[in-house]
């Protein structure tokens, strides 16, 4: 069909809204509530535009293109409901912008700017709202959201409806539920336009793991995933990989070692695929992955039934952590932080069952985004950084390790150990690869798996598994869309497009790699040898865990004093 | 055919929309004719009675319409949207009615907006009761997807009226303020607001202004302009002029539609709370028209839209 935007005639092609055309040809409309992932919330009403001479504007984000719509996006009456429209939504967002996930790079100052909004035209209304706490690892600061909803939306999408609305006086906020049990997946931090929710240390706590008594030895080790997207930290393109200059960064703001968590994975993908052979022996299957640290709470909380299910495997930068350790000369001087796309892992080295001889396997969790301000807290000019390569001993992991940062990587690999371990052959890579279900035949059995990233796709999978316990027989689960390189952890902004691009990135960096699987990589046999106590370092439980009260611990709320506000100017 | 005679009637929605019904079902069977039906007794409108009247004194005819609806079309099923208050007012005679036409009853929350058609749909589909956008219209993507006709209450009596051969172009009003006898009348819906205060034994012997089309969605009106008709939904009020405080009846509208909004959209959640702060710590001409721009133009909905609309005759109506 035919539409006219901006007066020039256009073909479209299919069901698009306005906006999707829009940026499609170019044409740039303002907006912020808008997300790829969640269904149109409509609310922000900043990306007004005018349809057919109309005298009311409509929102581009929720309208569907009709043949022969003409499609007016800036006049200087929508320019200035764009303005005062930001002017309203300012006056219910306390800045603080110093301690900001969307700093640098914060849209609702970008717009300020160019529609040279008076940000504190009012007094800002959310003053003095409080602050809440998510079981101490996910933090909502309800003075600066500005209701747009997309986190209530991407939490019930996610299955975990933690988030809710609630009527407080004549208004309706977020507020956490009392009945459900945050995940932790951070997907409210990545949707969220304003910047309102954050991990536990964004970004205040950035350079603890720095803060000892000095003569501790700083290990850091940094997971597929994150090696791909600290280019976006640095305006670098998404999919660009960073591995050298991450490395050397880390070096430079003191890291004495930098050691890749997928050596790590390499373990967990033996030990995973021996687990797999028992339970296919003891006709004990289906069997789940567990390195998702929210997927695991998801399932402890809401699907205690399956809580058997999980294989004890530790993640691998557990038991990296825990190689690292136990292999060091004084593990009591060693601290060790995880660089992880995730929030998640914050919660998960808090574990008590993971400890190792009374010490935790990982003392600190980065996300991306914190690496990224430590980086500029120190004035590291990231473009300019050379190339360094991890260290050994635990410098070379196989190509299939790398890929746990992509949705399917865990299972594909324990899949190729297990068929090795059983077959002595390699599994037909064909249907491995491409397929979210996919079956092969083991000592003449049908074995079913499938892989699932996104909780919104887990409890259809769970829910069928509920009704048909042989549906499948090993699945993966990670809890974000797209897995780990969609993590809660990511870069801002992160969306279909950008996962795309981590993904491709990502999966070129298991390439070049000397060995493609675990059983292929001989220093993994080296380091077995040299450790004691197995056990402890690659198993680990669960727990059904159904009352709220326990599993949340309650909200740590902090009232705001009503006072002042950064008093941004532009 | 009820279609021909629903035409012929030239029978509007009685919703205060002014939405012609023949439009509403052509559309639905262009759509295929398959669907749900929903029948919309919010009345959230401060100031609206009719419902509860028709509730109480024709609640045969309401249902015999419905089932006109339901005769023509092939409807799933019908729900029946009423407001908690009149549900338990008229809970016997509801369940009585709609068990034997296996009608659902749905409660609404108890907030303006949730009467607004598509915040029933959602209400009625489990979800917080806030509108949707249209297009899509309802009689293409409705209920849970599907085709659905949305009628107010006093539509359905219209509708069996019109089915008996029985209607003569009127429709209920509400008359309520300053005046002697408030009530519903049924009268000629193309009467002028002067007439229908004359024959309903209203009309003022003081100086007075009116409301009409609601308490909250009703345009201000002075006493020289009655002689136009009574838009949108057929509700007068009538003020004494020198008791009428603008102010005050402002904070008192803009209160109203704070609690009754959804919260959705920036202009109408942050409009209309610094409009009522203004009103209350001083006002400011430039900024107050700036944030009735902003919700006539840019709200989600239709009632930032039309609030812009009612604040704004309050302000000129010494003026018009």
């Amino acid at each position: 069909m035919k539409i006219k935007l901006d007066g020039k005639t256009i073909e479209v092609v299919g069901k698009k809204t306005i906006l999707e055309i829009a940026k499609e040809h170019g044409v740039d409309i303002p907006f912020l509530c808008n997300h790829p992932d969640i269904c149109v919330t409509g609310s922000c009403r900043i990306c007004v535009v005018r349809i057919n001479n109309e005298n009311r504007c409509r929102s581009a984000c929720d309208t569907v293109a009709v043949e022969g719509m003409d499609i007016i996006t800036s006049d200087p009456e929508i320019e200035k409901i764009r303005k005062t429209n930001l002017e309203l939504l300012f006056s219910q967002h306390r800045e603080e912008c110093e301690d900001c996930v969307w700093n640098p790079g914060c849209k609702l100052l970008e717009l300020a700017e160019k529609y040279e909004v008076k940000i504190n035209k009012y007094v800002d209304r959310k003053d003095h709202y409080p602050e809440i706490g998510f079981g101490g690892i996910v933090e909502f600061d309800s003075s600066k959201c500005i209701d747009c909803r997309n986190c209530i939306e991407i939490c019930k999408k996610q299955n975990v409806s933690f988030l809710e609305m609630e009527g407080k006086g004549h208004l309706f906020e977020v507020v956490p539920a009392k009945d459900r049990a945050c995940v932790y997946c951070g997907q409210c931090i990545i949707h969220c336009p304003a910047g309102s929710f954050e991990s536990v240390g964004e970004f205040e706590g950035v350079e603890d793991a720095f803060k000892g008594s000095g003569d501790e030895n700083i290990v850091f080790q940094i997971a597929p995933a994150a090696r791909v997207s600290i280019s976006e930290e640095f305006g670098l393109d998404p999919g660009t990989v960073s591995t050298g200059k991450l490395i050397s960064g880390l070096k430079k703001v003191g890291a004495d070692k930098v050691f890749d968590v997928s050596f790590g994975a390499d373990f967990t993908t033996i030990e995973e695929a021996k687990e797999f052979l028992e339970k296919f022996k003891d006709d004990d299957l289906p069997l789940f992955t567990s390195c998702c640290p929210s997927w695991v709470r998801f399932v402890e909380f809401y699907y205690p039934r399956f809580v058997d299910n999980l294989t004890t495997v530790r993640s691998p930068h557990i038991i990296s952590g825990a190689i690292i350790k136990s292999l060091a000369s004084d593990p009591e001087k060693t601290t060790v932080v995880s660089v992880m796309p995730c929030v998640s892992k914050k919660y998960e080295i808090r574990r008590e069952e993971l400890k190792v001889n009374g010490l935790n396997p990982v003392d600190y969790v980065l996300t991306v985004r914190e690496v990224g301000r430590l980086f500029r807290n120190k004035d590291i000019d990231f473009e300019k950084l050379p190339d360094s390569s991890f260290d050994d001993p635990f410098g070379s992991a196989s190509g299939d390790a790398v890929s746990y940062g992509v949705a399917g990587g865990v299972m594909e690999a324990a899949l190729r150990q297990a068929f090795f371990m059983k077959t002595g052959k390699k599994i037909k890579e064909k249907n491995l690869k491409e397929r979210s279900d996919f079956s092969f035949e083991l000592e003449g059995k049908e074995i079913k798996t499938k892989k699932i990233s996104g909780l919104s796709q887990a409890v259809k999978v769970l829910e069928g598994l509920k009704k048909y316990p042989k549906l499948f027989d090993y699945l993966e689960f990670m809890s974000c869309p797209g897995g780990c390189i969609g993590g809660g952890g990511q870069p801002m902004p992160t969306n279909e497009d950008i996962r795309k691009k981590r993904r491709k990135g990502l999966i070129s960096t298991g390439t070049d790699k000397k060995w493609k699987s675990a059983f292929e990589n001989d220093s993994v046999s080296e380091i077995y040898k040299q450790l004691k106590s197995k056990k402890d370092i690659f198993h680990t439980s669960f727990r059904a865990e159904r009352n709220p009260e326990n599993i949340n611990k309650k909200w740590p709320i902090k009232n705001r004093l009503k006072s002042k506000t950064d008093g941004l100017k532009i | 055919m009820i279609l021909k005679k629903i035409k012929e009637a030239s029978l509007i929605g009685r919703s205060g929309s002014r939405f012609p019904v023949h439009d509403k079902w052509e559309s639905f069977l262009k759509n295929g004719g398959r669907g749900y039906l929903i029948c919309n007794a919010a009345e959230g409108e401060p100031g609206a009675f009719k419902d509860k009247f028709l509730l109480k004194n024709e609640i045969d005819r309401v249902f015999e319409g419905i089932d006109v609806v339901n005769n023509f079309f092939q409807i799933e099923d019908t729900f029946f949207y009423v407001k908690k208050k009149y549900y338990k007012l008229f809970k016997a005679e509801l369940l009585e009615r709609s068990k034997k036409r296996g009608v659902k009853i749905k409660l609404k929350e108890d907030r303006y907006v949730a009467g607004e058609e598509t915040a029933a749909i959602s209400s009625i589909e489990g979800k917080r009761a806030d509108p949707k956008g249209k297009p899509p219209y309802p009689t293409g993507i409705g209920l849970w997807g599907k085709p659905t006709i949305v009628h107010n209450l006093e539509t359905f009596y219209a509708i069996s009226e019109i089915a008996k051969d029985n209607y003569n172009g009127e429709r209920f009003f509400c008359i309520t303020g300053d005046v002697s006898r408030e009530g519903v009348f049924k009268l000629k819906e193309e009467l002028s607001i002067k007439e229908v205060l004359q024959k309903t034994g209203n009309y003022p012997d003081f100086e007075f202004l009116v409301q009409a089309g609601g308490g909250a969605g009703g345009i201000f009106i002075s006493e020289m302009n009655i002689d136009q008709p009574c838009n949108g939904l057929a509700v007068i009020e009538v003020y004494k002029k020198n008791d009428f405080d603008k102010n005050k009846k402002m904070i008192e509208i803009s209160n109203f539609l704070m609690y009754g909004n959804c919260d959705k959209c920036t202009p109408c959640r942050e409009g209309i709370y610094r409009i009522n702060e203004m009103l209350k710590k001083g006002f400011d001409e430039k900024i107050f028209n700036e944030l009735l721009s902003v919700l006539e133009k840019s709200s989600y909905c239709p009632l930032g839209k039309n609030a812009s609309k009612v604040f704004k005759s309050l302000i000129s109506v010494d003026e018009n």
